[in-house]
């Protein structure tokens, strides 16, 4: 397992949808509460990981996202409602070549259309999503259902202008960007839900984690009960990353400081490894979609970890 | 008006807050006096020599792809060139003591939340914090709570927060609302429902409701700026549903704190000593025990770290000692409860495929047939074996490995355990019961195993002894460092022969590496037992999964032919050099490897393989043909025979 140590405590990792060694991960100073930020541009060399390029904003960063049309720019998400693009060619310590002012709290999620490739969606604890296109100075459009903090918002993989959302609301939301109103509200858990993604094969499933510790997989044409719980955590579920390659399995952290790798084909038990690497609370979880079985996790201990996960029973 | 709808309803600051928060930090001067100094020559250098040029003729005009928005590039760069909005104050930054003071304070915050243990933090009184970084502390910090208790009361959850904002001066009942939205913020389109804090019950939920129509208006408003009103209709019967009784958004967080913030605090003030510090030996989780909260605790212990706090609720430091003791004794105990409860082995009953023995199959017929990789066949007059013989030691152990091969592992497991159950001196069943362990993601048992076969192993008795002595117990709580002790007892074993490696340990090591993802020392550690046993093909296919789990498909190739060299049938390495020919997009090479394997064996994951190699064929015809699971029907197209 190949570490890197971040000077501040990590919050979000994404590999590069582009080059299959490159890295952004963000971190903030004192887990975020209050401090400055940092975005690091990582490059998983040989033997270890090094760091290609760092950019400081004053506010911690919360989430990043690589953009699907220009290889060099990454949006990364602040604490002081901005959103950042960056440009990974300048050099470090660099400004960000555009700041988007819109949100008035916390934006704690962003994420890239991986269809249209062309805009990118926010969700901030003022309660609103937000769509951008980073050519323009203000959001395309806002929505505003959720009554609580959003904590995540991610574009189905397939459909242009299908996303989801979830709340401290309880509720996971489906939207058309085209229409004003979500398209179903799905009461899809009894706490919190902090995270969510779409199963990169079946365009009808989301899967969202909550304060509540269970995974639910949804059917988004049946709201009324999720086709699948997975239970494993023991604190609250942070993020969820369905795998590039393979409709059955995905991987989720936890502030119980584990990365879990589940495969729901295997319905005994689904769970084919339990990771212990971080010794804080694991909040960032990607897979790389170059190399099958290769993952980066970052943690409020300050380690980037990436490794490979192998595939199960070639080992003899 | 409560203590937690105050804080969530509190603002975003103003994105120049840090610099303020800053301004603090560095004493000697203010921070734009500093930037100003230190910062603008370096600055305007690097800035207006090259990377003014550099973005405006490079990145900016690639992210805008010449679309002639010139003018607002122009616009957002003097906007963003603005020295006051520098992002860079950062490095500039000695690492002060007051930055790891705050950075300890919120370490013991969230691990003492994490524990459902109510925290004593020290004062932090003297940290000059402006009202935006109070802001942020008291929003962030009350949002984050939730996500990191563990199932606490919201009055557990209410008093940690309060003790918190208490040691940094905080006040509770700091209207902060009022005071920014006096500031301008960076957008007009401000929603949030300003409440002053008020003395008296209320009740949250008809609360919820009542500011219901605000955000509504700002809600409507929006539509009708952007879009036509055709929804509103279904938006109003959606309201309708919203009040409805299901829809409690916040009963489980606020329910509890529909209390004044006076009232909050005097209760505090009131509770006793013992009230508050409730026994820190609550925790059970062995992990949290030696996380940072951990550290934070001894240090308070050691007297590096102090309590200045004059409250009275706060405990003499004679008491903390002994609660420390305390917990300390505790954390024994838990541990030797954490590794009592791990099940040595749950042994099963192992599950026959036949009903009666036959006697033309012997152990050396099942021999025969595993040593030809016909592992069906194998498995069954290995089972007719044991069922006479019981207590053949071998038989089981080769029945074992035969269902390993087959990627039968929790089989596999239970007929290695039998084999040792009789034999417990064989250590090769040992290290294939660590293999299987490993290969079912058992990581707990796979260590329990290699740790066992060590002891057992007469070379190197003295050395685990010597060693586990010598080591705290407490040092591995969790599965990470527990593996990093066992790697180190076979590092030092594989020291004490550096001249003539032991194929055991160096395999033993290598299967500790790839359960960290080591993989590079993996492979070292499987060459060094190819030194002593260059004809075994499983440590070739041990080398050769490696390298592949490592992306180096193409030398994991090599690994597998030399395993095939040495047992051509074993169907194991064929079907993970198919799997390494099709990384390396060698769909020819990785069909014909599958049928090869399925020709030996007809597993069905092989089969799996197969059409997925096909399909990256583009050859829909092959995928059908392959649902028969007739490998003969292969053989005019592939020469796999």
């Amino acid at each position: 397992m190949k570490r890197f140590h971040s000077h501040f405590n990590g919050y979000s990792v994404e590999f590069s949808p582009f080059e299959e060694q490159r890295l952004a991960c963000v971190t903030s100073q004192h887990f975020g509460i209050i401090g400055n930020g940092r975005q690091y541009i990582l490059d998983v060399l040989d033997r270890d990981i090094g760091a290609f390029k760092t950019f400081d904003t004053r506010d911690g960063l919360y989430d990043c996202t690589w953009s699907e049309e220009n290889e060099c720019h990454v949006a990364s998400s602040s604490g002081d409602g901005s959103i950042k693009i960056w440009d990974t060619q300048a050099p470090s310590g660099g400004r960000p070549i555009k700041s988007f002012e819109e949100h008035t709290k916390e934006v704690y999620s962003v994420d890239w259309n991986l269809v249209t490739k062309d805009t990118f969606i926010t969700g901030s604890w003022d309660q609103s999503i937000k769509i951008w296109n980073p050519r323009m100075d203000r959001s395309l459009k806002t929505f505003r259902e959720h009554r609580y903090c959003i904590y995540s918002a991610i574009w189905s993989p397939r459909n242009a202008h299908l996303f989801a959302s979830v709340s401290g609301d309880r509720t996971l939301k489906i939207w058309d960007s085209r229409d004003n109103r979500s398209l179903n509200t799905i009461k899809a858990h009894d706490h919190e839900i902090l995270t969510c993604d779409w199963n990169k094969y079946n365009d009808k499933e989301v899967v969202t984690g909550s304060v509540d510790k269970t995974i639910r997989i949804w059917d988004i044409r049946y709201p009324d009960r999720p086709t699948t719980i997975l239970r494993g955590h023991t604190y609250a579920v942070r993020r969820i990353k369905c795998s590039p390659h393979s409709e059955s399995m995905l991987a989720s952290c936890s502030y119980d400081m584990s990365v879990i790798v589940w495969d729901r084909a295997r319905e005994q038990d689904p769970i084919i490894a339990r990771m212990d690497h971080h010794t804080e609370f694991v909040v960032g979880l990607d897979w790389n979609m170059f190399i099958d079985g290769q993952m980066a996790s970052c943690s409020w201990d300050e380690q980037v970890c990436v490794w490979n996960l192998g595939r199960p029973g070639q080992f003899r | 008006m409560s203590v937690f709808r105050d804080l969530v309803e509190g603002e975003c600051s103003e994105p120049n807050a840090l610099g303020n928060f800053v301004q603090h930090f560095t004493n000697e001067r203010s921070y734009h006096d500093k930037f100003e100094d230190h910062g603008k020559n370096e600055f305007y250098d690097s800035l207006y020599r090259h990377e003014e040029e550099y973005n405006e003729q490079r990145h900016l005009d690639s992210i805008f792809d010449g679309e002639g928005q010139e003018d607002d590039i122009h616009l957002m760069m003097d906007r963003h060139l603005n020295l006051r909005d520098g992002p860079r104050e950062h490095k500039e930054l000695p690492l002060s003591n007051v930055e790891s003071d705050l950075q300890f304070l919120f370490q013991d915050f969230i691990n003492s939340t994490r524990a459902g243990q109510l925290f004593h933090p020290s004062s932090l009184n003297h940290l000059p914090l402006t009202f935006e970084d109070k802001s942020k502390i008291k929003n962030r910090s009350s949002i984050m709570l939730k996500h990191f208790s563990n199932g606490e009361s919201e009055q557990f959850e209410e008093d940690q927060l309060n003790r918190m904002l208490d040691s940094l001066g905080i006040e509770v009942g700091d209207d902060f609302d009022q005071v920014w939205d006096s500031q301008p913020h960076h957008t007009t389109t401000t929603t949030t429902t300003t409440t002053t804090t008020t003395t008296g019950q209320y009740d949250q939920y008809q609360k919820y409701v009542n500011d219901l129509p605000e955000e509504y208006e700002d809600y409507e408003q929006h539509q009708q700026e952007l879009f036509d009103d055709g929804d509103l209709e279904d938006y109003e019967l959606d309201e309708e549903w919203d009040k409805g009784d299901d829809f409690h958004p916040y009963d489980s967080a606020w329910t509890e704190s529909d209390r004044s913030v006076e009232a909050a605090w005097d209760e505090t003030a009131r509770r006793t000593i013992s009230d508050i510090t409730r026994p820190i030996t609550q925790i059970n989780d062995p992990k949290l025990k030696k996380s940072n909260f951990m550290k934070f605790m001894n240090q308070l212990n050691s007297g590096e770290a102090s309590i200045v706090g004059s409250d009275v609720v706060h405990n003499p430091d004679f008491k903390r000692q002994e609660e420390y003791q305390q917990q300390a004794d505790q954390w024994t105990e838990d541990y030797n409860d954490f590794h009592e409860h791990i099940p040595q082995h749950r042994i099963q009953e192992y599950q026959f495929s036949i009903q009666e023995a036959r006697d033309s199959d012997t152990l050396e017929r099942g021999m025969g047939l595993f040593n030809e990789g016909h592992l069906s066949d194998s498995i069954i007059a290995l089972e007719s074996e044991v069922k006479r013989n019981p207590e053949n030691a071998m038989a089981w152990m080769y029945l074992g490995i035969a269902h390993a091969e087959n990627d039968q592992d929790s089989q596999a497991t239970t007929c290695l355990i039998k084999s040792l159950q009789i034999d417990p001196t064989n250590s090769k069943a040992r290290l294939a019961l660590a293999v299987s362990h490993t290969n079912d993601y058992q990581k707990e048992r796979a260590l329990d195993t290699l740790e066992e076969w060590l002891q057992r192993t007469p070379e190197y008795t003295a050395l685990y002894k010597q060693f586990k002595g010598s080591v705290d117990p407490n040092s591995f709580l969790d599965t990470w460092s527990r593996h990093e002790f066992t790697t180190n007892l076979f590092i030092e074993a594989a020291r004490s022969r550096p001249s003539n490696p032991d194929p055991e340990v160096q395999t033993a090591l290598g299967l500790l590496y790839n359960m960290s993802y080591d993989y590079d020392k993996a492979v070292d550690c499987f060459k060094a037992a190819l030194q002593n046993s260059p004809t075994d093909y499983q440590l070739w296919n041990k080398l050769g999964a490696t390298l592949a789990n490592s992306n180096r498909s193409q030398e994991a190739l090599g690994a597998y032919f030399k395993a095939l060299e040495h047992k051509p049938s074993y169907v194991r390495a064929r079907s993970n050099l198919g799997i390494s020919y099709l990384s390396l997009n060698m769909f020819q090479e990785s069909a014909t490897t599958f049928l090869g394997a399925i020709a030996i064996h007809p597993a069905p994951n092989i089969w799996d393989n197969l059409k997925m190699v096909f399909r990256l064929m583009n050859r829909e015809d092959l995928v059908q043909k392959a649902d028969l699971r007739d490998v003969n029907a292969f053989l005019d197209e592939f020469q796999f025979m």
